[in-house]
């Protein structure tokens, strides 16, 4: 994995990935930290739209 | 006056009535009565010009996706022909246009191998609504003449769990009662295998708090915590919970589609099964008509709906819908001052903090600063 702590931004009081470099998705575990961490990634690099419902009474 | 964002996604009351009468619904049993002036099922006109719609807002922002959620009371009460044609109608107006994700939120008691057979061939996900075991489940979400509702959705959820049905299963969706301990919930629920779960906080305002409200115990968050503490240390991730992942997703810097968490434009439209367009649902927790906005399917095009002034007011997101309080608060990002129905007070509207707005900083600030503290431990260690 390429990423280092230092390129974890912290803006308002959160951790931002986005201006992480490459995070090798294979290392990272299978527990919902590592799938978050997953979607945020590719949230930011492919612009992927995730298929939920955002109206809060439905899947 | 910013451009609004085109809407994606479209919660179409096929059928009004229920044949659960659960205690906590906000169509039938809260402050709303607006059902009792609505036809009981869409008609297929009404169907046919909603696909019309839909289509025409797609190719004009150019969508390549659209996504509609069929709803209710109880969606199967429409019966299969008429849910059948408005999937077909669906198909032929999107083709060419855009992809079209469909699903159906229902009690699933109804469910049957036609209704299975209908939502194969047209790829029609279902989600199961189920507060947990049949102790949990029977508190709130019984039939109208007070029989239990758990034996029928563990027969649809049977049906569900076919391997030919697997894959349409969406998962669970459950209303907390605090009265219930967490992790029984929560197993009962992981015991179906949902490839999902959501947990809803019952719909509440200040005027009518929810039950056990307490923002000096925050009875919510601490339940909630206990669910998020035994499936954020799972070594494998056994189901998604989207909150939890929401606000995961929102302290490492993501975008989420919520109405309940972070700062986005709501996107989505009701329609109802007389064609008129309301606001999210869980506003009828608030006030007879408190979802309406007077426009509807026939009369308006969704450009049009996207510009009228309660729409548009009530889609916001940003910082400058919130109360003042809100917009100082460290935790305005993750929780995004929480659901607009649980803001309301009868003197002030909508400018105010949740009445959640306790447990939602307490179970915020925990799960950013676990979120925050775990990924840059796991980031740093793995450089």
């Amino acid at each position: 994995m390429e990423t280092s702590g230092t390129d974890v931004e912290f803006d308002f009081d959160v951790v931002n990935l986005s201006g992480s470099a490459d995070v090798d998705m294979d290392e990272l575990p299978e527990n919902a930290l590592g799938r978050s961490i997953q979607r945020v990634r590719r949230d930011t690099l492919e612009h992927y739209a995730g298929v939920v419902s955002m109206f809060e009474s439905a899947l | 006056m910013r451009d609004a964002n085109p809407f994606v996604e479209w919660i179409v009351k096929v059928a009004q009535p229920c044949n659960l009468a659960c205690d906590y619904c906000y169509v039938y049993e809260l402050r709303d009565r607006t059902w009792r002036d609505k036809p009981s099922v869409m008609a297929d006109g009404t169907a046919d010009q909603l696909a019309r719609r839909i289509a025409e807002h797609a190719r004009r922002h150019a969508l390549p996706r659209v996504r509609v959620t069929l709803h209710g009371g109880e969606p199967l009460l429409a019966g299969l022909s008429r849910i059948e044609h408005l999937l077909e109608v669906l198909a032929r107006e999107l083709r060419g246009t855009a992809e079209c994700d469909i699903s159906v939120q229902s009690n699933v008691t109804l469910l049957n191998p036609l209704w299975m057979d209908l939502f194969r061939r047209h790829g029609v996900s279902v989600g199961v609504s189920l507060d947990g075991s049949r102790e949990a489940n029977d508190r709130h979400r019984r039939a109208r003449n007070g029989r239990s509702s758990y034996d029928s959705v563990q027969r649809g959820l049977e049906l569900l769990g076919r391997p030919e049905n697997k894959a349409l299963f969406a998962g669970l969706l459950c209303t907390v009662d605090i009265a219930h301990p967490p992790l029984q919930v929560f197993e009962a629920l992981l015991a179906h295998e949902p490839p999902a779960v959501n947990f809803l906080l019952p719909h509440a305002t200040w005027e009518h708090p929810p039950p056990g409200h307490d923002p000096n115990r925050t009875p919510y968050a601490n339940w909630l915590l206990t669910v998020f503490e035994r499936w954020y240390t799972a070594p494998r991730q056994e189901t998604r919970i989207r909150l939890f992942e929401d606000v995961m997703d929102l302290a490492l810097g993501g975008h989420v589609r919520s109405e309940s968490t972070g700062l986005a434009d709501t996107d989505f439209l009701v329609v109802e099964s007389d064609g008129s367009i309301e606001l999210s649902d869980s506003l009828k927790a608030t006030r007879h008509g408190g979802a309406a906005t007077g426009v509807d399917i026939f009369a308006h095009d969704f450009d049009t709906v996207a510009r009228h002034p309660v729409v548009a007011d009530a889609r916001r997101g940003d910082l400058e819908a919130l109360a003042d309080v809100c917009r100082g608060c460290e935790v305005v990002r993750l929780c995004g001052g929480g659901l607009r129905a649980h803001r309301f007070s009868p003197g002030t509207g909508f400018a105010n903090p949740s009445v959640y707005c306790a447990d939602l900083r307490v179970l915020t600030t925990h799960i950013r600063n676990r979120v925050l503290a775990d990924a840059s431990a796991l980031l740093g260690s793995a450089s």
